[in-house]
């Protein structure tokens, strides 16, 4: 976080006009997040404190509190035994490493194109923001078609361009993980280069022109003034990219269910079907918790590095 | 003392009782939700029917879906005060684990003459001394033909059948090797490997080789025959529709089947729902029907399919009186009318003469498409019961890693052999944390 | 506007290669905006479609013999075959969760944006922290736990429990912190000066700056609340107060059945107002985007 933010020490004294203003402030700032933190406290807080407890714990849900039993460090003791989640870790990651790069560069490109002044922009735009309002069921039954390993059109493409040995996606544990990361960057390209064009919108002209005169040229434009200027775009990008990638669960549970074999299994859904179709609520929190233990760190060190390298969250 | 406390208890709780059928005559009414999550049509018959003649009781359908996120929002709806008053449990794994859970309501008070065992020729919903409800239907699972490509082909279909005879007799169906050409046969879109394992071992032993749950029974020989059988079904002999094409083509056995892109399917008595709706699934052929093909020559040792619509009351049920007196009714009389619609019933007061003439009766000149004579013979061969699962823990983790795995063998990733060496070995893992 | 200029040659060479480099890349656009919107096309095509027609070899997208038997069936215009839950009622009930669920993140998002922004109160950061950290957690886990507290607080269903969780949304109060970081503290100190309270400030310099960045937000809170399955499912099981997903849920029968033709046509009925909706503001949404996009987020 920002290195000169108030800390608690810091509580003002209040005998002093400076320090009333302080503990007005402080009033004041309690009272702004109240409202969103009653909310946020039982929709969220709640239950992801009772997430942690129950990790420590065995529980069908089904059969009340009481039923509750705790088993120390039991659950975090099996993780490393659990053949689905060693796997679904991994996955989970070569997802994440697929997907949130390639969505970022791509959305940028499309992005730079679309802020060249190309004809029809606005009826271009939404045609790119469509998957993220398409029924999900509709567009898992597309790809399916789409990637249908005999006679799909992606197969028939690559046939006609002399591929002789076709990939069997969907159906083939080594192409199924690609074929899921190709709809991931698909439905998340559009939202990208939406908040991209708007950060690019942003930026000065006379950045560009200042660089002219120096006699940059196109690559030295974007390295020196775009880059820069929207690296803030860029990392709120990163982080929420990764965020929901590691979460990645509807994707899954529509279109492969975690197979072939275990080669789609990813966190999120291995979470869900150890709660809900293996009944064991206590150690689905328990994967919860490791998921969210990983996805934090990962936030930290980019916040970490950002927080080095450019001015995102610069403290007023 | 203790006796006294039992005695004014007892006493209490029969006055209020009849207080609350008292009231229950004289004011509104009563309304009762019954959450099920078969075809709405033949359910909303029954509920109909029932309303016409219990003015008294209103019922009222809720329909679920029987796929993971609509089983966890009858578990939530049940957690609630009042919420559902009967539900009906698909796969007998459900049904105990929400009567362990303290989900349904015993049902001996309010039906203190309804005798299961006599009815429906079954314990299972009796636990520990209490019942807790009754299995509405009986599916049995056969294998459809049709009759018209068996007739061109020349063949004639046989009573009974190993998978070897039944490969051959497929392939002799099959018109052409390509993807798109017919095929002999569809098997359904879930491994059903282990379906057929049980037919030979019984629903227990087909996963666990010990008492408790607590040893996989990957070991026996039945598994990977059963893996090599649709394997070589579908890759080797290629007559049967692959299980990759229809995951990617999202297919159902009737969808294929009825459109004549494979002259069998194997499957239960819900795909008659599909025969007979002529608007959906047009055809002008005859079905016939043929046992689910066995692994030795002397049959499956049980009766392929399994008892269903396993209904309960809810514990939190506000109506537990006229729940129960539903109950009874729906899984019996009532059951009828599902019975039209080709889900045919448990109990033992149908005989399969009535059920297969209230099916064919209530279907009219669609009647002509069914091979009434093998009809009768397959559909209602009761020669031989269904296996029933006392064990349920740790099922849904074997069960898994069991359909992990048979995704690879029947794509080829996977030899059947070391198919079976992982299960054996993974078997063992998921098992671990669950018997310590 | 244009990023990426070329000033050096002559102006009309400039003129007519800057219009072709502009006709192709409009092309390549348009194509890989096609790829975006062909499982929507499909939806349509489906929803037009005999079931059986809909999987059938090729995939084409013009059904052969179009029919609105689904559409009958889903508006409950169909008298042998009705659903036994209204898709109007559905409208409604969506309409009734919506507004709240965008309005109220709004409202709590923009008060707590601010103090996380712009006021000092000890535990500020650490409080942040917090609410970033639960963004991570999985849905899957809250499923229950919410349940119970919905059942606890007696709005188990009813719109109720849809409505109150939603008063917030993590990811909003985050934008708008980030937003709300990038207003000039100059603005904020004179209006400060001149005697504003904090509640003046925000309601006079805060909000009136921040308008796209808010509309953005309604937009994107508008589509999660209106396609929310999940929890609506878990929450309601009375049919009258069904949510527009839970009427297309009615359509998966179970893993191995989906009645296709009649989802599809609910999922274009589903759609046809976001649609609507981000065309009519996807000029002020792409524009409020530079708030987010240069200097706070």
């Amino acid at each position: 976080m920002a290195s000169s933010v108030v800390s608690p020490v810091e509580i003002p004294k209040p005998q002093t006009n400076k320090g009333r203003l302080r503990l007005r402030e402080t009033l004041v700032g309690y009272m702004f997040i109240a409202p969103n933190m009653l909310v946020f406290a039982i929709w969220v807080l709640f239950p992801v404190l009772f997430t942690f407890l129950l990790s420590f714990a065995e529980w069908d849900f089904i059969t009340g509190l009481d039923a509750i039993e705790f088993v120390g460090l039991e659950n975090y003791a099996e993780l490393p035994n659990d053949i689905w989640f060693v796997d679904s870790v991994k996955n989970t990651f070569l997802f994440t490493l697929g997907v949130v790069p390639a969505q970022i560069a791509l959305g940028l490109l499309f992005a730079l194109i679309m802020n060249n002044q190309i004809y029809v922009a606005p009826a271009i735009r939404a045609m790119l923001f469509m998957p993220y309002i398409t029924s999900p069921i509709a567009v898992a039954a597309v790809w399916l078609s789409l990637f249908n390993p005999r006679g799909g059109p992606i197969n028939q493409f690559l046939y006609q361009i002399g591929i002789q040995d076709l990939p069997g996606w969907l159906a083939s544990s080594d192409w199924a993980l690609v074929a899921l990361i190709i709809i991931g960057i698909w439905s998340g390209l559009g939202y990208n280069a939406l908040i991209f064009i708007a950060g690019l919108q942003s930026v000065p002209d006379e950045l560009y022109e200042s660089a002219e005169i120096d006699g940059a040229g196109l690559w030295a434009k974007f390295w020196n003034v775009t880059f820069p200027m929207i690296s803030p775009t860029t990392f709120f990008l990163l982080i929420t990219g990764v965020i929901s990638s590691f979460r990645v669960f509807e994707l899954v549970a529509v279109m492969t269910q975690g197979g072939p074999g275990t080669s789609t299994t990813v966190l999120a859904y291995h979470v869900y079907r150890t709660g809900f179709v293996f009944y064991r609520m206590g150690y689905a929190s328990t994967i919860a918790v490791a998921l969210l233990v990983i996805v934090f760190i990962f936030t930290l060190i980019q916040w970490y590095l950002n927080q080095r390298y450019t001015r995102f969250m610069r403290p007023d | 003392m203790r006796t006294l406390v039992r005695i004014s208890l007892l006493l209490t709780l029969i006055f209020t009782l009849s207080l609350v059928a008292v009231q229950s005559q004289d004011d509104e009414p009563v309304t009762i939700r019954l959450w099920a999550a078969s075809a709405t049509e033949p359910l909303q018959n029954a509920i109909d029917d029932w309303n016409e003649n219990n003015p008294n009781i209103q019922a009222e359908l809720v329909r679920y879906s029987n796929n993971n996120e609509g089983n966890t929002r009858l578990d939530t709806a049940l957690l609630a005060e009042g919420e559902i008053d009967v539900y009906i449990s698909y796969g007998l794994a459900n049904f105990r684990r929400r009567v362990d859970a303290g989900l349904a309501e015993p049902l001996n008070e309010y039906l203190p003459d309804f005798d299961v065992i006599e009815e429906f020729g079954t314990d299972i919903t009796i636990i520990g001394d209490m019942l807790y409800g009754a299995p509405g239907q009986g599916q049995p699972y056969f294998v459809y033909i049709n009759q018209n490509a068996v007739e061109e082909a020349g063949l004639e279909v046989p009573e009974s059948w190993t998978w070897e005879e039944f490969t051959e007799f497929a392939a002799a169906l099959t018109e052409g090797a390509g993807p798109f050409d017919t095929k002999g046969v569809i098997l359904p879109g879930w491994p059903y490997t282990s379906d057929l394992v049980s037919y030979e071992l019984g629903a227990d032993a087909t996963w666990f080789a010990d008492d408790i749950g607590c040893v996989a029974n990957f070991d026996n020989p039945l598994w990977q025959e059963a893996l090599q059988t649709r394997f070589e079904l579908e890759q080797v002999d290629q007559v049967a529709v692959t299980f990759s094409d229809i995951q990617a083509g999202q297919l159902t056995l009737q969808g294929v089947f009825f459109n004549e892109e494979a002259n069998m399917m194997i499957g239960g008595t819900w795909l008659f729902a599909s025969l007979i709706d002529l608007d959906e699934y047009p055809h002008d052929f005859v079905t016939t029907f043929a046992p689910v093909p066995s692994f030795d020559e002397d049959g499956n040792d049980f009766r392929p399919g399994g008892l269903g619509d396993w209904t309960a009351v809810a514990a939190n049920s506000n109506h537990p009186e006229e729940a129960a007196q539903f109950l009874r009714w729906f899984v019996t009389d009532g059951y009828l009318n599902l019975i039209e619609s080709g889900r045919f019933g448990a109990w033992k007061g149908f005989t399969p003469e009535e059920q297969a003439d209230a099916f064919l009766s209530a279907i009219g000149d669609t009647a002509e498409l069914i091979d009434q004579e093998a009809f009768a013979r397959v559909v209602f061969d009761t020669s031989k019961d269904f296996s029933v699962a006392t064990m349920s823990e740790g099922v849904p983790q074997l069960s898994q890693i069991h359909s992990d795995v048979a995704q690879l063998v029947f794509s080829g990733e996977l030899t059947s052999e070391e198919a079976v060496e992982r299960l054996t070995e993974q078997g063992e893992a998921v098992l671990a944390p669950l018997c310590e | 506007m244009a990023s990426i200029k070329t000033q050096t040659i002559p102006a009309w060479s400039e003129n007519m290669k800057s219009k072709l480099v502009k006709m192709t890349l409009t092309i390549v656009m348009l194509m890989i905006g096609v790829l975006m919107i062909i499982p929507f096309l499909w939806t349509i095509s489906a929803s037009l479609k005999q079931e059986r027609d809909i999987f059938s070899f090729p995939i084409s997208l013009l059904p052969d013999n179009p029919t609105l038997d689904a559409y009958e069936l889903v508006l409950g215009l169909n008298e042998e075959r009705a659903l036994t839950v209204s898709m109007t009622r559905a409208y409604i009930n969506s309409i009734i969760v919506v507004i709240p669920g965008v309005l109220g993140p709004l409202v709590t998002g923009t008060l707590a944006a601010y103090a996380f922004a712009r006021l000092r109160f000890p535990g500020r950061e650490t409080l942040f922290l917090i609410y970033l950290a639960t963004m991570i957690v999985p849905i899957q886990v809250l499923i229950v736990p919410r349940f119970m507290i919905a059942n606890w607080l007696g709005i188990y269903n009813t719109l109720w429990a849809l409505i109150f969780p939603n008063l917030t949304i993590a990811y909003a109060t985050f934008l708008l912190r980030q937003s709300f970081m990038s207003i000039p503290q100059d603005l904020i100190d004179a209006a400060r000066i001149d005697g504003a309270s904090h509640w003046g400030v925000v309601r006079h310099v805060v909000v009136p700056a921040s308008g796209p960045i808010l509309a953005a937000l309604a937009l994107l809170a508008f589509i999660w609340r209106w396609n929310d399955f999940t929890m609506p499912l878990i929450m309601i099981t009375r049919p009258e107060n069904y949510t527009v997903p839970l009427v297309l849920g009615e359509f998966i029968m179970s893993p191995y059945e989906v009645r296709w033709a009649g989802l599809m046509a609910g999922a274009v009925i589903s759609t046809a107002p976001l649609i609507l909706i981000f065309l009519f503001t996807q000029r002020f949404f792409v524009r409020s985007m530079i708030h987010t996009g240069l200097k706070g987020v």
